[in-house]
């Protein structure tokens, strides 16, 4: 039993995903950045490939990886591309609250639609005031006899106007057992996508508000039973979290190569430095590989259910994402002045970077978390 | 336990403080800065087109001639109050900050080295701000350092005549007058790097491409050609071969003024943070009074202020004439560019998904610091300059 490594068939899997996206990504990188595209003929090659459900178990069409995987997968692309990683990313985040709250019937009918990328999903949580506090959720659903009546605006959802479905949260009652999950279909009558948002970075992912106004979702369409809202969120965060992890390493490592690469190739040019580009190499290799091993075991305990796993999970998200930033500040001066140019990628690295500490929870909600989990409450 | 500002008063030395005169010049920049540029910085970031409004405002408090004596039309003021002037431009726009700098640069260094044909000439222009002037130093594969120059000057007859390239020359596409720093050759005798004055009007430059940048979008960074260029024999500026302490004064010039504008953008992003940090309510209330945020906040204001001592010290030296001011000046320089790239990564940060947003104004000042800390010899370079101070090798 080799321990503490990837097995042969995962640095396989791993290397057929650099592979894909090398290939379909590193001629477009620079206009999906510039144009901020979302490209249908590069996400159908994904879906061919199985990215696009990479997390929908085999039984619906699948290929039913574990979050070890996934994490591997998404590192993968992530160092050739943020936003293509955030395309596979956003889309395991709508698919998890259907995947633990869904019922039979629900899982049959979307599942296998999203793992053929027929689907492309969305997670409708955030509002203006309820960024990291989900207390303060305010989209209310109220019951009629066979559906309930959505009223509210959501913030910053990746993906719409894209998404086919999104899992949506709003408010049944009071206080944190007051949340309840749904399934959100895209043609749903009165949803409508509002402003969409100009962002610094990650410009292929697209970001807007959903706007819902006397939305009526059938009953049949509610995840789980009411109150199990802000379990489904709790659930889908210990999975996205280590995930945005693997997204900030394989950043950081992308970017580190790239560096590493420049750096040996333009020794004379940095001579005068050299030995402090070398430290600074070393001290980004250092951070980027206790990342890395982060990332791998908090994606262990999570895929083996450990009760560890929520904490882990904050420090995975927090640590690799911190790592990230800095890496990509310092190698935008290893480059130099032409490092902030669009001469190379460095820079669209460095403003990608920046939403990996922001979203899926701030690095400070991280910080709290893991300091609860330390101290208990 | 809070001081009074009269306690404040007894306790500093006036030496410490800025004059009357200076936070008059201070308090109207700001003003101007606020009511005039601000309004339009986003556009001008989004855009890349530098509105001409602004130039005229420059124009007409005076700001590109505040450094210069009163003979050239200047007002005599110093360094220290360009500084002044550029962190107060540098918190709204960061563009106008380096348009606002590089005739300033330029014409400091006429003044040092340049005949009194060469002053006479240009610095009245420069300082009523009619004619744009900039600096040619760098090369893709010199960086900033002069030793490794391979642009050159030939000399025949009465006349230079200069061959090379230069890279990501700060206003190359409007600036009328480029300083061209070029290794002099006569005769395959190499007599080391010059400095030439170059006029739009006599000889020219082709652009050969302006590049894309990260952030201060509207100074449009050029890379040059000169191609049998002619310089005439009084458009040398100094002594042949005395470019590498020409060069060394630019950076040190650069230093500072660049120092001045992040101190600006580091000011901006706490500015902002502070007012959203206190608005912005989560879990009931505002998140400004979660202690984690107050301590990034803490640290923040205490990076800003403590940058903003070693930029004015090293101005103030500057201003008596001291070259120690230059030494500071690239101390400023380094720590104040990490100070803007962390303060305003920071502000991202305390405004969450709003900060990675174009609404909001923090996301365009961490594009905007980056560039502090690249302008002028990366900080890898002025921590090599520096340490060598330090060993006086």
């Amino acid at each position: 039993m080799s321990q503490f490594a990837l097995t042969d068939e995962q640095k396989e899997f791993a290397k057929k995903v650099l592979d894909l996206a090398r290939k379909v990504l590193a001629p477009m990188s620079y206009d999906i950045d510039k144009k901020g595209l979302y490209p249908w003929d590069i996400i159908r090659k994904f879906s061919k490939f199985g990215l696009m459900g990479i997390a929908v178990p085999k039984e619906y069409g699948g290929m039913g990886r574990n979050l070890f995987d996934v994490c591997l997968a998404v590192e993968q692309v992530a160092g050739v591309d943020v936003s293509a990683a955030m395309w596979v990313g956003v889309n395991i985040g709508g698919l998890l609250p259907l995947l633990n709250g869904g019922n039979a019937e629900q899982k049959s009918q979307y599942l296998p639609k999203i793992a053929a990328g027929e689907y492309i999903t969305g997670v409708a949580f955030t509002e203006p005031e309820a960024g990291s506090d989900l207390h303060s959720l305010r989209t209310s659903a109220v019951r009629r006899s066979d559906h309930y009546v959505i009223n509210g605006r959501k913030c910053f959802i990746s993906n719409a106007g894209i998404a086919k479905v999104y899992s949506l949260l709003a408010r049944t009652g009071k206080g944190k057992e007051g949340i309840t999950g749904f399934i959100l279909d895209a043609d749903t009558p009165g949803l409508s996508v509002g402003k969409m948002e100009r962002k610094m970075g990650v410009r292929g992912s697209h970001t807007g508000d959903l706007i819902l106004e006397d939305c009526r979702i059938p009953f049949e369409k509610r995840l789980g039973n009411d109150g199990e809202g802000a379990g489904l969120a709790m659930g889908m965060l210990t999975f996205t979290r280590p995930l945005i992890g693997a997204q900030a390493v394989g950043l950081a490592r992308g970017v580190f190569e790239y560096t590493l690469k420049y750096a040996r190739e333009n020794k004379a040019r940095l001579s005068p430095y050299f030995e402090n580009v070398k430290y600074r190499l070393a001290d980004m290799a250092i951070r980027i590989e206790g990342a890395r091993q982060l990332v791998y075991q908090t994606a262990f305990l999570a895929d083996s259910g450990h009760s560890n796993a929520g904490k882990f999970s904050s420090m995975a998200k927090c640590f690799a994402t911190d790592v990230a930033m800095d890496v990509c500040i310092e190698a935008v001066s290893v480059f130099g002045p032409r490092g902030y140019t669009s001469d190379f990628s460095v820079e669209r690295f460095m403003r990608d970077a920046k939403i990996l500490q922001i979203y899926e929870g701030t690095n400070q909600i991280q910080r709290v978390t893991i300091a609860k989990a330390l101290l208990g409450r | 336990m809070a001081f009074s500002s009269r306690h404040r008063v007894i306790v500093m030395s006036s030496d410490y403080s800025l004059t009357n005169e200076q936070n008059m010049v201070r308090d109207t920049v700001r003003r101007m800065a606020q009511e005039k540029i601000a309004p339009l910085a986003a556009e001008v970031d989004d855009t890349g087109v530098f509105p001409t409004a602004i130039t005229d405002q420059f124009k007409e408090l005076g700001l590109f001639g505040l450094a210069f004596p009163e003979s050239y039309g200047g007002s005599d003021m110093g360094i220290l109050s360009s500084a002044l002037v550029l962190e107060e431009i540098g918190r709204v726009c960061s563009s106008s900050a380096i348009v606002c700098a590089a005739p300033i640069i330029t014409g400091r260094l006429i003044l040092e080295y340049g005949g009194d044909d060469q002053k006479n000439s240009f610095l009245p222009r420069i300082v009523s701000g009619d004619l744009t002037a900039t600096i040619a130093l760098f090369e893709t594969d010199a960086g900033s350092d002069p030793e490794k120059i391979s642009a050159y000057a030939e000399k025949t007859g009465k006349q230079y005549i200069i061959n090379g390239r230069k890279g990501l020359v700060d206003l190359a596409d409007k600036a009328g007058l480029i300083i061209v720093f070029a290794r002099a050759k006569n005769s395959g005798v190499n007599k080391g790097i010059s400095a030439f004055l170059i006029e739009k009007d006599t000889a020219s430059w082709a652009i050969e491409r302006t590049v894309e940048k990260m952030g201060a979008t509207a100074v449009h960074a050029c890379d040059l050609a000169f191609e049998d260029c002619p310089v005439p024999e009084k458009g040398r500026l100094g002594e042949e071969g005395s470019g590498r302490e020409i060069a060394v004064r630019a950076s040190g010039l650069n230093c500072i003024l660049t120092a001045a504008r992040g101190l600006g953008i580091a000011q901006a992003a706490l500015d902002y943070s502070l007012n959203y940090t206190q608005e912005r309510v989560q879990f009931g209330r505002p998140i400004s009074s979660f202690q984690g945020i107050q301590f990034m906040l803490a640290d923040m204001a205490t990076l800003v202020e403590t940058g903003r001592c070693l930029v004015y010290k090293a101005c103030a030296e500057v201003d008596r004439g001291q070259a120690e001011g230059y030494y500071l000046g690239a101390m400023a320089k380094c720590f104040v560019s990490d100070v803007a790239m962390k303060v305003s990564t920071d502000a991202i940060q305390l405004l969450g998904g709003y900060g990675y947003m174009k609404d909001h104004p923090v996301e365009r000042m961490m594009r905007d610091a980056k560039l502090t800390q690249l302008a002028e010899g990366t900080n890898y370079t002025q921590h090599v300059l520096l340490a060598e101070g330090l060993f006086d090798l």
